[in-house]
């Protein structure tokens, strides 16, 4: 368990391709590390720095996982947040030397963290969920806690308020935010060794008003001209808010931003969510919606290649679930032609619903295989479709074949 | 001789979770195949031996097993969390399977139209199916035994149902193990009624003429049965002496009776006795042992194979195998310690996870349960690999000492200093 060599560099973002027609645009971006990672893709949840049900060794088979979300708050224990370990998070969570893949860090769980339940306490102090119960963190703990980690990407804190709070709170979440970028470009610029290869991810945080969110956008796009700054994080959507409204914070953002530097969002729940989101421009997508579907026993099976049609079988044309005793004499695999670990290795319908309902821990983990994969593959045909300039079609078309099942 | 039984329930659909037992055809229709040829489905070679330990391969329809063997417990067909290419590599040979649980859900008939066990759970080495008898007397305290089979009452809808050796061997056909157990009247090791052994050691024996009747595949799954008679030594001798009458249709022995809480001293004597007593040329299955120390010791007696659930049910709880016995990582003292759980094993766990990270997994998330389970039954491998290789290289004592030496630092437990003399090894 010696430490391995120590990177020196920031990650790096290249933009390659632009749509022309939509925000969307295709583009790179390489590590120290040893990752390259073509953007848009999804980054996949973790707890604890590991998927849900894939282990390192299972997850390395799966072609086109880039990154990992990790977040702060999983890692609190009696004494407080804290990695304690003496290594970074790559390597605690074990990483397979000859095939890593991005570190994302932040502090909440975007996809468990309910907001509704706790607000935000005292100043400079941010609530968050940890096993023990909900608890509060504050900017010096979660610095401390990136220099230990030292992942490749690191968000600025965002005050995430649902959209149904008043003028005021919504006021006082802008300006914590702003506050907390400020703090972290110092903390950035003067800590000298300890996190120069950690990229800062500036954070903005959209609300329905549009001067704030301008402000906001301008703000941002300033403080990237500090070296720390790679990217942008849209914060505070997929809150409750309109779908309308998430559009036009994300396309309004993202007009302000500085085209070379990567553009991070959460939020999207389901696929159209997620080209919508690509469309304004978006390069890193939290696909947590995924490990949701996988945890419910559900497999993603829409088509991912442009040609495919949706199976008239499939009652939203998305999803399968594996619980409907519908599977319980089904031998095929979960979708046609799927060249996932699970389908190509011929697990069948009938035996996920059976590991299923025995309780099977290998249930999720094929369909964990399956959905990353899946996903994967969905993104993979977005960056060709912009390469190609037809991304706009391939949206249209993609949104005509289905009905909408927008349960979230 | 009709078998007298309650009819068929309606409803031949397997249910989702209702738990009914499909009777496999109706019971009363004529019996199918004509007892077993021994020797096509099974061939076993001792490679050495020393004492009366050996390592031998038996070669099956799906793999050849080197033994002695431990084989995983795989539940409803599956070994919690871990895909079958992970068994692969840390080298299981063979996979268990619970006949009860599976004939319960989804029901051998559901299996057997995905092509039996092995197509359904995509597993394509060695499986191995038990009875289902000793679930359904555990599970449901509702069982009775009688001369017909064992009978019990439905939890959900108070219907009885029965399973005989005739349904057993059917089920078993269906799901296609390589390996199928006898129906066996098996009584807890610590019920005090000597007269209720004696009733199940001949018992045992009159179903397993039954269960090499009713047996419609005798040429690709190779059934065992299993020697009874509680711990008492001439019941075990009576229920050998009757099962190696049948020698000539027997392609290998299971030890039963065993595993239920009985005194060391009982256990090891009765392993000693069946050890003694079955013939060398036929692999020899302890059923139920999966403590490191005891599969040591009934391999020094001349035991092959061993199942249990032990190292996969104990990784779910968080409690790790190594040399020293146990390492128990939801423990507090877990928190801080940045150590692997075992300094020496090479298995991914060990050399990518400190206890600490497990620490933080175990309990709490799949992830946990799965890398624990993951070394725990890598070190069960390695454990018979070392046993296997040191009786190869003629130094399985000095193994075993050097086992007893890390796991007793204080000195071993006095029924294992017997046992293994009784074995030819000083500790």
């Amino acid at each position: 368990m010696e430490g391995k060599t120590k990177v020196n560099a920031k990650p790096q973002f290249r933009l390659c391709k632009e749509d022309g027609k939509t925000g969307a645009r295709t583009g790179c971006i390489t590590t120290s590390r040893g990752v390259t990672a073509e953007t848009p893709f999804g980054l996949v949840m973790t707890r604890k720095g590991l998927p849900g049900y894939l282990t390192m060794d299972n997850l390395k088979q799966i072609n086109g996982v880039k990154g990992l979300h990790v977040c702060a708050s999983h890692f609190f224990d009696r004494s407080g947040l804290g990695l304690r370990d003496g290594r970074p998070l790559s390597e605690v969570m074990g990483q397979e030397e000859d095939s890593p893949v991005l570190v994302f860090c932040g502090l909440r769980d975007p996809v468990r963290f309910n907001l509704n339940l706790y607000p935000a306490v005292g100043s400079g102090n941010i609530s968050v969920e940890t096993e023990a119960g909900v608890t509060t963190a504050c900017q010096d703990s979660y610095m401390r806690f990136v220099k230990e980690a030292q992942p490749d990407f690191c968000l600025s804190l965002s005050d995430d308020i649902m959209n149904c709070n008043g003028k005021k709170r919504r006021a006082k979440a802008v300006k914590r935010t702003s506050e907390w970028l400020g703090e972290s470009l110092n903390e950035f610029g003067g800590s000298g060794e300890e996190l120069k290869s950690v990229g800062l991810i500036a954070s903005i945080l959209a609300t329905e008003r549009a001067e704030d969110n301008l402000r906001q956008a301008q703000a941002a796009a300033a403080a990237s001209s500090d070296p720390s700054v790679v990217g942008y994080a849209i914060m505070g959507l997929g809150l409750g808010e309109s779908e309308e409204s998430r559009r036009g914070a994300l396309l309004s953002i993202c007009g302000q931003l500085s085209k070379d530097k990567v553009r991070y969002t959460s939020g999207p729940s389901t696929p159209i969510d997620l080209l919508r989101t690509i469309e304004c421009g978006i390069d890193v997508v939290d696909t947590g919606f995924v490990n949701e579907l996988t945890a419910c026993g559900m497999a993603m099976v829409f088509p991912t290649d442009r040609e495919g049609v949706p199976d008239p079988e499939v009652e939203d044309g998305f999803n399968l679930n594996l619980w409907s005793d519908e599977f319980i004499h089904d031998q095929r695999p979960l979708k046609e032609n799927c060249e996932c670990y699970t389908c190509r290795n011929g697990f069948s319908r009938g035996y996920i619903h059976h590991l299923l309902e025995c309780r099977e821990l290998l249930a999720e983990v094929l369909l964990e295989f399956h959905n990353t994969h899946h996903m994967c593959s969905f993104m993979k045909t977005i960056r060709t479709t912009i390469e190609e300039g037809v991304f706009s079609e391939y949206t249209e078309e993609f949104q005509k074949s289905y009905t909408i099942n927008t349960t979230s | 001789m009709a078998l007298e039984v309650p009819p068929v329930p309606e409803a031949k659909k397997a249910k989702r979770g209702d738990g009914k037992w499909m009777a496999s055809g109706p019971s009363n229709a004529p019996l199918k195949g004509g007892g077993q040829q021994h020797g096509k489905a099974l061939e076993f070679r001792i490679l050495a031996k020393q004492g009366r330990a050996r390592a031998s391969v038996m070669r099956l329809p799906h793999y050849d097993c080197r033994m002695p063997m431990f084989m995983p417990v795989g539940t409803n067909g599956s070994v919690k969390g871990l895909t079958p290419d992970q068994l692969r590599r840390l080298d299981c040979h063979l996979v268990l399977g619970n006949t009860y649980h599976l004939e319960s859900r989804p029901g051998a008939d559901v299996v057997e139209e995905f092509g039996g066990l092995h197509e359904f759970s995509r597993w394509d080495r060695a499986m191995l199916t038990d009875s289902g008898g000793f679930q359904m007397v555990s599970l449901l305290h509702l069982a009775d035994i009688t001369e017909e089979g064992v009978s019990f009452q439905n939890p959900t809808d108070g219907q009885s149902m029965m399973l005989t050796p005739e349904h057993s061997m059917r089920i078993q056909n269906k799901l296609g193990a390589d390996i199928m157990m006898a129906l066996d009247d098996v009584v807890s090791s610590v019920n005090p009624s000597l007269e209720r052994f004696e009733e199940a050691t001949y018992r045992t024996t009159r179903w397993f003429d039954r269960c090499l009747e009713a047996h419609e595949r005798p040429h690709d799954q190779n059934l065992f049965p299993i020697v009874q008679g509680g711990l008492d030594y001439d019941l075990r001798q009576t229920s050998l002496k009757q099962l190696m009458e049948r020698d000539a249709r027997i392609p290998g022995y299971a030890i039963g009776g065993l595993a239920g809480g009985e005194d060391k001293e009982s256990f090891w004597n009765v392993v000693d006795w069946c050890t003694a007593a079955l013939p060398e040329q036929k692999p020899r299955y302890v059923m139920g042992i999966g403590y490191p120390v005891d599969i040591v010791v009934c391999s020094a007696l001349g035991a092959d194979m061993y199942d249990c659930v032990y190292p996969t049910r104990t990784a779910r709880f968080g409690t790790a195998l190594v040399p020293t016995g146990v390492i128990r990582l939801p423990l507090a003292g877990m928190e801080g310690d940045h150590r692997p759980i075992d300094e020496d094993c090479e298995c991914m766990v060990c050399r990518k996870y400190t206890r600490s990270q497990l620490h933080r997994l175990v309990c709490k998330d799949s992830t946990g349960a799965i890398l624990v389970s993951y070394h725990n039954v890598h070190y069960m491998m390695q454990l018979m690999k070392g046993i296997r290789e040191s009786i190869v290289d003629q130094r399985f004592p000095e193994f075993v000492r050097d086992f007893m030496k890390k796991l007793y630092p204080d000195g071993a437990p006095e029924w294992v200093a017997r046992a293994l003399k009784a074995a030819d090894i000083e500790l």
